[in-house]
């Protein structure tokens, strides 16, 4: 244990403010005692050492990580189009407009081709009929 | 200085340079690249909305945080929800830790997993603080909280971290004995 002399910081209150220490947010004084503790003190200087080490590698670790490509062009379309929505959210409405209109499209087709099942089944059954919704009763009346 | 720059020029100048270290703030914020790429985007949006508020001078980076930090919010409302943590003031506590030193063997990924593994509360202190190098009272200005608040989550996430990392190394057979015969 590292003798305390009058006005000297414990190992205690030292690692309590050796954080603050670190991030250099004591005032003068407070780092002056600081100092003077790491002359006495080597496990807290040791401490120190550690927690800087552990600061430099978790900021090295965050900063290498690769921006996507092409995010700062994004980032300047979407600026000069603040309005549109995001493409993401495009591709999604695009794709339930395409699934739509392909479903629209199918069912025109199976229902208007001469000689499809549907066309086929109720060939005997006019356009208009069709249309008023009488289909399903005319066989029955005919 | 810049009395006679266009706002378009002016935002190129003061916003544009932190775009990469906004995404990599957001991307440890949110744990998705393609989250974080939208809420980028996002922020350089509402920056360049509210652009003409902003005073020249004043710290657009510290400003273009808290727009982040605002967004991962209200994303994270969208979505899901961390478990919120009960705020305590145990900052001498936190601070006597066991720490360990951050073994050469620990890689890069397993640091910034034992840092996504924070609660994020005390990840967007750590990040702010150990990565983006912000004051104390920056940081309180951009999450608004206050700056007691700012060193306790810190205290309490930097623990956090050294603990999760001194158990890795254990497991890599590093570090059993040093901390016994060094404490003073």
């Amino acid at each position: 244990m590292t003798q305390i002399g009058f006005g000297e910081l414990s190992c205690q209150k030292f690692r309590a403010k050796l954080d603050s220490y670190i991030d250099n947010e004591l005032l003068t004084e407070g780092n002056l005692e600081m100092v003077e503790h790491f002359r006495r003190c080597t496990s807290c200087t040791q401490e120190a050492q550690d927690r800087r080490n552990l600061r430099r590698r978790l900021r090295d670790a965050v900063r290498e990580v690769p921006v996507p490509a092409g995010l700062e062009q994004r980032v300047r379309d979407r600026l000069r189009r603040p309005n549109q929505p995001q493409p993401k959210k495009k591709v999604f409405l695009l794709a339930i407009a395409a699934v739509l209109g392909f479903a629209s499209a199918s069912f025109r087709f199976v229902t208007r081709v001469p000689g499809s099942p549907a066309t086929r089944r109720y060939s005997h059954v006019s356009s208009s009929q069709f249309v008023n919704g009488s289909v399903f009763r005319v066989p029955w009346h005919s | 200085m810049c009395g006679d720059q266009s706002p378009e020029e002016r935002f190129e100048i003061e916003a544009m340079p932190h775009l990469n270290d906004l995404f990599r703030t957001a991307l440890r914020m949110t744990g998705e690249r393609g989250q974080a790429e939208d809420v980028t985007q996002e922020v350089y949006l509402q920056a360049w909305r509210s652009f003409k508020r902003f005073e020249a001078g004043t710290n657009c980076r510290a400003w273009l945080y808290k727009i982040l930090f605002h967004c991962v919010s209200h994303q994270r409302r969208k979505g899901f929800r961390f478990p919120l943590l009960k705020e305590n003031e145990e900052f001498l506590v936190a601070n006597l830790v066991q720490p360990a030193a951050v073994a050469q063997e620990i890689t890069d990924g397993e640091i910034l997993a034992a840092l996504d593994d924070l609660p994020s509360e005390f990840r967007s202190v750590v990040l702010l603080v150990d990565v983006e190098e912000f004051a104390y009272k920056e940081v309180a200005e951009i999450l608004a909280i206050p700056t007691g608040t700012v060193m306790s989550r810190l205290s309490r996430g930097r623990g956090l971290l050294r603990t999760h990392l001194a158990e890795l190394a254990r497991t890599y057979g590093i570090g059993k004995t040093r901390r016994k015969d060094t404490r003073s």
